[in-house]
């Protein structure tokens, strides 16, 4: 038998696979192949000494330990909830007021850039700003029909609906795993 | 507390936190063992130990009654130790941790390990890639099946083999080198 045959067959022996037939044909090659019987001698000690390798034991306070911590878990969970909740119901009453708010102005013909520049107007070092959105307002309702202005209404609330969304998805990850993970952690 | 795991467990899920205490005294000795084995200092046991329970808190609805509790247990376990070894960039035992041996000289098997051996053994597998470390520890150490060692790293048998016998080729490999250098001195 070759030496790599019965590496292959040593393998077998440590998998408790190798056949009783098998494990005699390694036995007399690794009786007179010292090369062989060194490489069975380190394993078989390897594996011997693994077994016996010392036990170590738990705290007796482990499970208390990991029972407040679940505790705090459960209550930062119950706080997250309930504050997302809020933040949810806040989002909501936001956007409907929102959306309330569009419908009067298209209905009533009056668009938000126009309220925009109206408002910033009255604040300090805003004046050039103002000027700026009424001049896009006024080239709009100058050059283009009302409603442009009502499709720029719309894409406003659009994209204030998307960037609210993202933010509470992103709020309610890193409320719900990372904060609860670390201060448990802590 | 009696029952079986899987009953303990879905008391767990019913709202009953003494049944998840009851579970981390049945397998926190196993699981202590599995991290200590895999090569982490002694002194980060405890809190990777806390880690996995709490991990295996949060996840109990995911856990799959056809399967023994103890190996979806391992199978985190040794996620959660990777990752810390891996955090850690460290994955080598310091050398307290390596020198060190049971101090229990009043159990017998112990008096049989030469501690030489019992520290070249723990430095060489505290070197192996971790792929050929968990299953050569699960193997040999924790006496678990190709099976459960299949869905511990979640790779097929012929994976599990192979890693096996390549771990157990690279220690003999590393002991060998050891004990020349132990001759040569």
């Amino acid at each position: 038998m070759k030496c790599k045959e019965c590496n292959i067959m040593m393998m077998k022996y440590f998998d408790q696979t190798l056949t009783k037939d098998d494990e005699k044909l390694m036995n007399s090659h690794i009786e007179s192949c010292p090369h062989c019987h060194s490489e069975f001698d380190v394993l078989e000690k390897a594996f011997a000494t693994l077994e016996m390798l010392p036990q170590i034991d738990a705290d007796d306070n482990f499970e208390l330990d990991v029972m407040k911590k679940i505790t705090l878990m459960k209550e930062l969970k119950t706080e997250t909830t309930e504050n997302f909740k809020k933040a949810f119901f806040g989002a909501i009453s936001f956007i409907s007021l929102l959306l309330f708010s569009s419908l009067i102005l298209f209905l009533s013909d009056a668009s938000i850039l126009e309220l925009i520049s109206r408002g910033v107007k009255s604040l300090y070092g805003l004046v050039e700003m103002a000027r700026h959105v009424q001049f896009i307002y006024d080239v709009i309702s100058v050059f283009y029909s009302q409603s442009i202005l009502v499709i720029i209404d719309t894409m406003v609330s659009v994209l204030i609906l998307i960037g609210l969304g993202i933010s509470f998805v992103i709020i309610r990850k890193l409320l719900n795993n990372n904060l609860i993970i670390e201060k448990v952690k802590e | 507390m009696n029952g079986t795991d899987v009953e303990l467990i879905e008391m767990c899920l019913g709202g009953n936190d003494e049944a998840f205490s009851e579970i981390i005294t049945r397998y926190k000795k196993l699981v202590f063992n599995v991290i200590y084995n895999l090569s982490v200092n002694k002194s980060d046991v405890s809190d990777i130990s806390q880690e996995v329970f709490l991990k295996v808190y949060r996840s109990l609805k995911s856990y799959n009654p056809q399967y023994k509790f103890a190996t979806w247990l391992i199978k985190i376990t040794t996620n959660v130790s990777i990752d810390w070894l891996r955090q850690k960039k460290n994955n080598h035992l310091s050398v307290d941790d390596i020198t060190e041996t049971s101090d229990d000289e009043s159990n017998p098997e112990d008096q049989f390990i030469d501690k030489e051996e019992l520290k070249q053994l723990r430095k060489a597998i505290s070197e192996l890639p971790e792929m050929y470390r968990v299953p050569v520890v699960l193997f040999h150490q924790q006496h678990m099946s190709y099976r459960e060692i299949e869905k511990v790293i979640n790779e097929p048998q012929t994976i599990v083999k192979n890693r096996l016998y390549r771990g157990r080729h690279m220690l003999k490999e590393k002991l060998q080198s050891y004990k020349e250098e132990v001759q040569a001195i």
